[in-house]
């Protein structure tokens, strides 16, 4: 039998959480409920070598300047997708804010960045030297396209690896 | 293995006796010491020199401070093992509690205030909670028409009406259990009923929990403040929490409130049971599967009405629709026995003759009949019985008028010409015929009322009965002789009148008839003899009628006198007669 993890998804307005995720989920709620309770759930079933891991995905409202994230919501998450829309240079920043509050209220996390998006090329805001110097805080990061579905299966994957090894880096 | 050490007292006194009870695990050693006791030793109160079993005793103190330095670790790992260490502290434990309440109270309430003021608060809550739902279902349920059979019943039964409320209303069932880890929101455990259907029970322990932190945020409610309960329509979540877990059961219907002590009894013994799970919990939930049993009982289900003991059928509402039943069927069997009977007395009046029937109206109490009714016809009242009915069920409204049909034709023949006796009266395709012997007045009057009557359009006069009484007839004679045989003056007589009313019949009718009279003789002469003979006795005869009558005188040309002799049908010494109508 699988084992069951809760996984937040969390990230400012916009950046295409609830549309990472709407392909590559089984869900039965719509998207309303982030408007009327500030969540959905999904699920994901991944298999980590011989493990089969449940990932309850809570797909949490957006943050922005009107609504910040309910921190009872991210109590007993196993780990965490912080996701950046990169033609929007503010949703960087909200990430930074979003990573530390996370710590301050639940501790260290395994977590990944997506930064999403990745197929409008062109309108990029953030820049290449930004996502460098991020990975010298040692933060993994996916550049991920809900559109085409780039390397989102391989996201889930990933964090769902770093999760069973605790691996918080 | 239980130790003890138990220093009773020991003072150093000349005669007094010191005792020492050492531990188990060291050798046992009593010591006396008593100046009559030759092993007491020599003891000094001036703090002379220790002898050797002083030193042995403080030795023994020395030990007891050790044991007491390995004796918790001992009670955690004896207690660890089995309860039986609890079982002999048990005695221990309920004396010193009694000791405490007996010597201060207070301290034992202070202690325990924390637990008892909390769950005394519930108590309280959750007793008012049922009795308002209580007293809400009686109103709403007081004036409808299952409250009034509720009513019936409570009459019936001589329970209080709110007891037969609730016992009504209990119609629920639990579909679904769901055992949510707190923390997480992550799916423990789930059981259903077999009849349900359900949504991804994963996600729906997740969202379940999120709406519980929602609503505990949304509405700045205490921190041990929870959601109780979710209601949509007659499906209802009720939410019990325990420290470290949830148990949410989602009933349809209207369940009573005591059924949330069984999901509270069963979050607690969960909690108590999986304590460590919860807290070292990592995903894996199979740990959880021994409490499946205990969440199973949980699926509690009521059928309400349904579930009401076998046999007790009779209840007011259904006594009220057997008699209503019956009613119906009585009124149903009337009712047609009622249409039947009705439908065979009209349909027999109008078969029968002399009534017409213009108007017949079958009522709920009482029936009509009205017509036309020749009063020789049946009478309607007296066929009445036949058919089951009184002359007070039916109204009847009868016009007398005549019937021409040829029974009421003849039967009122009969009744107004009163013919006599020798007079037959008959009556086909409108003609009356009265035939035999009567007055020759007799036969006018009649044929004067006879035109009056009803259905009669000719009135005639029969005269085969009196042809036939004539012919029946002969007049003897001495044979041999001319002359009458004894007793024949009656018969000559009678004739004699029967031709007077022939004549008038004839005249009266306008018709012509003609009188043989036949003179017969035996064959004992000789034909020629026999011949004259037999003319002789006739023409004796009719110069007689003349004789006797002068209107058979005056009808001599209709009279004819001839003597056949001892041939033809009879041989006979007498005379007959032969009547011939033209």
């Amino acid at each position: 039998m699988a084992i069951q993890k809760k996984i937040c998804m969390l990230g400012a307005t916009g950046v295409g959480k609830t549309s990472l995720v709407r392909r590559f989920v089984q869900s039965i709620y719509s998207e309303k409920y982030h408007t009327t309770i500030g969540v959905k759930i999904d699920k994901k079933l991944v298999t980590v070598g011989e493990t089969e891991v449940n990932l309850l995905l809570w797909d949490l409202q957006g943050e922005d300047e009107t609504f910040k994230i309910r921190p009872a919501f991210l109590r007993g998450a196993s780990a965490y997708f912080i996701v950046v829309d990169l033609t929007r240079h503010e949703t960087f920043v909200t990430a930074f804010s979003i990573q530390q509050m996370v710590e301050r209220e639940v501790g260290q996390l395994p977590f990944l960045v997506l930064f999403n998006k990745n197929d409008l090329t062109e309108q990029f805001e953030i820049l290449p030297e930004e996502l460098e110097q991020m990975m010298k805080y040692g933060w993994k990061m996916f550049r991920t396209s809900a559109k085409s579905g780039e390397r989102v299966e391989e996201a889930f994957q990933q964090l769902a690896e770093k999760m069973l090894k605790k691996d918080c880096a | 293995m239980f130790l003890s050490v138990e220093i009773c007292r020991i003072r150093v006194h000349p005669r007094s006796i010191l005792l020492i009870k050492m531990p188990q695990s060291i050798p046992q050693k009593e010591l006396q010491i008593s100046p009559d006791n030759p092993d007491t030793p020599e003891l000094s109160v001036n703090g002379g020199g220790l002898p050797n079993e002083l030193g042995e005793l403080r030795k023994i103190l020395v030990q007891s401070e050790e044991v007491g330095e390995v004796l918790p670790d001992a009670l955690k790992k004896r207690a660890k093992k089995d309860n039986q260490l609890a079982e002999a502290t048990l005695p221990l434990v309920e004396e010193n509690i009694r000791q405490s309440v007996l010597r201060n109270p207070r301290i034992l309430a202070e202690a325990i205030f924390p637990i008892i003021g909390p769950a005394i608060r519930k108590a309280i809550a959750e007793a008012l909670s049922q009795m308002v739902q209580s007293l809400n279902q009686t109103l709403e349920n007081s004036l409808s028409p299952k409250g009034l059979r509720w009513r019936l019943e409570a009459m019936q039964t001589g329970k209080p009406f709110a007891e037969v409320v609730m016992l009504n209303s209990l119609l629920y069932r639990v579909e679904q259990v769901f055992l949510i880890h707190k923390k997480t929101g992550i799916l423990l455990q789930h059981v259903t009923l077999n009849s349900t259907e359900t949504q991804d029970s994963e996600m729906v322990s997740a969202m379940l929990t999120a709406i519980q932190d929602f609503v505990h945020d949304s509405f700045q409610t205490s921190e041990d403040a929870t959601l109780d309960s979710l209601k949509v329509k007659d499906l209802s979540v009720w939410i019990e929490n325990s420290p470290d877990a949830i148990l949410a059961a989602v009933i349809r219907g209207n369940a009573p409130l005591n059924l949330r002590e069984i999901f509270l009894e069963a979050i607690e013994q969960i909690q108590f049971e999986q304590e460590k799970d919860f807290h070292k919990f990592e995903g894996d939930t199979a740990v959880f599967d021994d409490t499946r049993p205990v969440l199973q009982e949980c699926l509690q289900m009521q059928l309400g009405e349904k579930n009401e003991p076998k046999g007790k059928i009779f209840k007011p509402f259904n006594i009220l629709a057997g008699v209503l039943g019956i009613l119906l069927l009585v009124g149903g069997f009337f009712y047609v026995r009622d249409y039947w009977r009705w439908s065979n007395f009209v349909g027999r009046l109008r078969n029968e003759p002399g009534i017409v029937v213009t108007e017949a109206e079958r009522g709920f109490f009482k029936h009509e009949i009205a017509g036309l009714r020749d009063n020789l016809a049946v009478n309607p009242v007296e066929i009445l019985g036949e058919y089951g009915f009184d002359t007070d069920d039916v109204w009847q409204n009868w016009k007398l008028f005549q019937d021409a049909d040829p029974k009421f034709v003849l039967q009122r023949a009969e009744k107004f010409l009163d013919p006599p006796p020798s007079v037959k009266i008959s009556f086909e395709n409108g003609v009356l015929t009265a035939d035999g012997t009567a007055s020759a007045e007799w036969f006018t009057e009649a044929k004067k009322l006879a035109l009056a009557l009803v259905g009669v359009n000719e009135f005639r006069i029969g005269f085969a009965g009196l042809k036939n009484e004539i012919e029946s007839k002969k007049i003897a004679f001495n044979c041999g002789t001319n002359d009458f045989a004894e007793n024949q003056e009656k018969a000559v007589s009678e004739l004699t009148s029967e031709f007077e009313f022939l004549s008038d019949l004839a005249r009266s009718s306008q018709k012509n008839f003609r009188v043989e009279i036949e003179g017969h003789a035996d064959e004992s002469g000789t034909d020629a003899a026999n011949a004259q003979i037999s003319q002789a006795r006739a023409d004796k005869i009719l110069a007689e009628f003349f004789a006797k009558s002068e209107k058979l005188k005056q009808n001599n040309q209709n009279f004819k006198a001839v003597g056949v002799g001892a041939g033809g049908n009879a041989s006979e010494c007498a005379v007959r007669f032969r009547v011939l109508l033209e």
